[in-house]
């Protein structure tokens, strides 16, 4: 237990390393690296807790999809490095007030909210002999999410339609005079229609 | 207790190489398979100097790249641009944990093994991606741009079509998954699932006719273009180690993996891993004769292909899979009874 605990706090030190590797390196692309590093890192805290699939869903999630967003336009865009050394300790007031609204949110709010007796989700349908022997992490969350907590699931599921559907209206502007190619209207070409002979 | 810690290691390491010998073995003979099969495609003999009908030309060609000068350009980001090969070769290696060979013939029998092949599988964009980067080129540059985007359009489509399968099998477990399989390949009833996999598998991996990222015309070889010696030889293994790893995982997820092809005494008296390397080594020469027979795609038309077909279909096959199965009853969970 002490082994496991101790290896947990390494870990954990070496993902906030890599989070001050983020605010303090020169270059973005070195910065989203250390963000990568550390995401990594955080899942195997959750590895070390034993939650493999929560562990699996943030490196597919966070390092396999959104940090490569973050990579590929921190590479595009061409920022240079004195400007974003310039005004660095302007933004620690704004900074430490979001951390102590986390602080507040986490530390306070949550423990209140999900404080329930575990015993209330104990379902009667459920046959215990079999559920001891096959219960992983994947099917007690899925459980409890679907059967419990649907409202969340909902919740979050509608936020990222409007996020999408948010996306897609500030990007969509059809250009004029763009060739796009149409390929229902390729294949409905008929070239007794297009082609003619010339005398 | 140090004398059983020293034999678990050298377990572990016996383990670990003879996965991993025999697939830089299988990479070597596969890129001459692939010379071999195209030349036979196309009319003509192919490599037949080195060794018997050129058997050990593959062996040659890795010495020629390993005794090369490796050149690092002057402008690059070295750290990167030395670990971008390193780390695009591991990942092709560690993929290969948890693929099953045979009933108990694995080397970690991961509960959620299904889902941690997808997590490497995404990460080896970042190889790619930071190849292009840090060789302070435009044409590597462009090409690791293309190859991330491209790979992730295609991951969102492979991921939907793996999430029937799971729906089907109810563990996302390899072995199980294989051994769900026993009565009916899920060739059969996914049949359309495998055709769109199979073609995200040859977007995922970057080959032809999706092999825009190194496209020879416009990009010169892509995100490669700087490196050479060991360098484009890591990278080089990295691809086609890929290739035979996404061949392993079609077959596993649809050809039922290593099980016999009919329910006939005969068949069992055959290895498990032989049809397991049978229904790979199929899906392979798909591979090959794709790139030999079809043009490449323009980039809008690969973007469209990704988002506005693909997409929507496997969508719609998950609730097509899933409302099917609730209907007749086969979502499986053990410890409920519904």
């Amino acid at each position: 237990m002490l082994f496991q605990q101790s290896i947990l706090c390494f870990i954990a030190g070496l993902a906030c390393g890599a989070g001050f590797l983020v605010i303090s390196s020169k270059s973005p692309v070195h910065s989203v690296l250390s963000l990568i590093f550390s995401f990594v890192l955080c899942s195997f805290v959750l590895l070390t807790l034993e939650i493999d699939i929560l562990a699996l869903i943030f490196l597919i999630v966070y390092v396999g999809a959104i940090a490569i967003l973050f990579l590929f336009v921190v590479m595009i865009l061409n920022v240079k490095v004195a400007e974003a050394r310039a005004n660095l300790f302007q933004y620690f007031p704004l900074g430490f007030f979001l951390l102590s609204l986390l602080y507040f949110d986490l530390g306070l709010l949550m423990p209140a909210s999900f404080s329930v007796d575990v015993a209330h989700f104990i379902p009667f349908y459920l046959e215990w002999p079999k559920a001891v022997l096959s219960f992983g992490c994947l099917e007690s969350i899925g459980f409890l999410l679907y059967t419990y907590f649907p409202f969340y699931l909902i919740g979050a599921g509608l936020l990222l339609l409007l996020a999408i559907v948010g996306a897609i209206l500030l990007t969509l502007h059809r250009g004029v005079g763009v060739h796009r190619q149409e390929v229902s209207f390729q294949n409905r070409r008929d070239w007794v229609e297009v082609l003619h002979m010339v005398q | 207790m140090f004398y059983r810690i020293v034999v678990r290691f050298f377990f572990f390491l016996f383990q670990s190489l003879g996965l991993i010998v025999p697939l830089l073995l299988a990479v070597a003979f596969l890129t001459l398979a692939e010379r071999k099969v195209i030349a036979s495609i196309q009319r003509r003999k192919g490599p037949n100097v080195v060794g018997f009908f050129g058997i050990l030309q593959p062996l040659c060609d890795g010495l020629k790249l390993l005794i090369k000068e490796p050149v690092l350009p002057n402008s690059a980001n070295l750290v990167i641009f030395i670990g971008a090969p390193i780390l695009t070769f591991i990942l092709a290696l560690l993929a290969w944990a948890c693929i099953p060979f045979g009933e108990g013939v694995v080397f970690a029998d991961l509960d959620l093994g299904a889902l941690y092949l997808f997590a490497v599988s995404s990460f080896g964009v970042y190889g790619v991606l930071l190849a292009g980067w840090s060789s302070n080129s435009k044409y590597a540059f462009l090409g690791g741009l293309r190859s991330a985007a491209q790979i992730i359009s295609y991951e969102v489509s492979m991921g939907l079509i793996l999430i029937n399968v799971f729906l089907c099998s109810g563990s996302l477990n390899l072995s199980k998954i294989v051994i769900s399989q026993q009565s009916c390949w899920y060739l059969f009833p996914l049949f359309p699932l495998l055709v769109i996999f199979y073609i995200s598998c040859l977007a995922e991996t970057n080959r032809a006719p999706f092999d825009l990222p190194e496209a020879e015309a416009e990009l010169v070889a892509g995100y490669n273009v700087e490196y050479s010696s060991i360098g484009f030889a890591l990278f080089f293994l990295g691809e086609y180690a890929n290739m035979i790893l996404i061949s392993v995982l079609c077959s596993l997820l649809f050809l039922g993996g290593w099980l016999a092809p009919f329910n006939l005494p005969f068949f069992y008296w055959v290895p498990s891993s032989f049809w397991l390397g049978v229904k790979t080594c199929f899906f392979l020469y798909l591979f090959i004769w794709v790139r030999a027979a079809f043009p490449r795609y323009r980039y809008d038309q690969l973007m469209r292909l990704g988002w506005k077909a693909f997409l929507p279909l496997s969508l719609g096959f998950t609730l097509l899979t899933s409302g099917l199965l609730l209907s007749q009853g086969g979502l499986t969970f053990p410890g409920f009874c519904f």
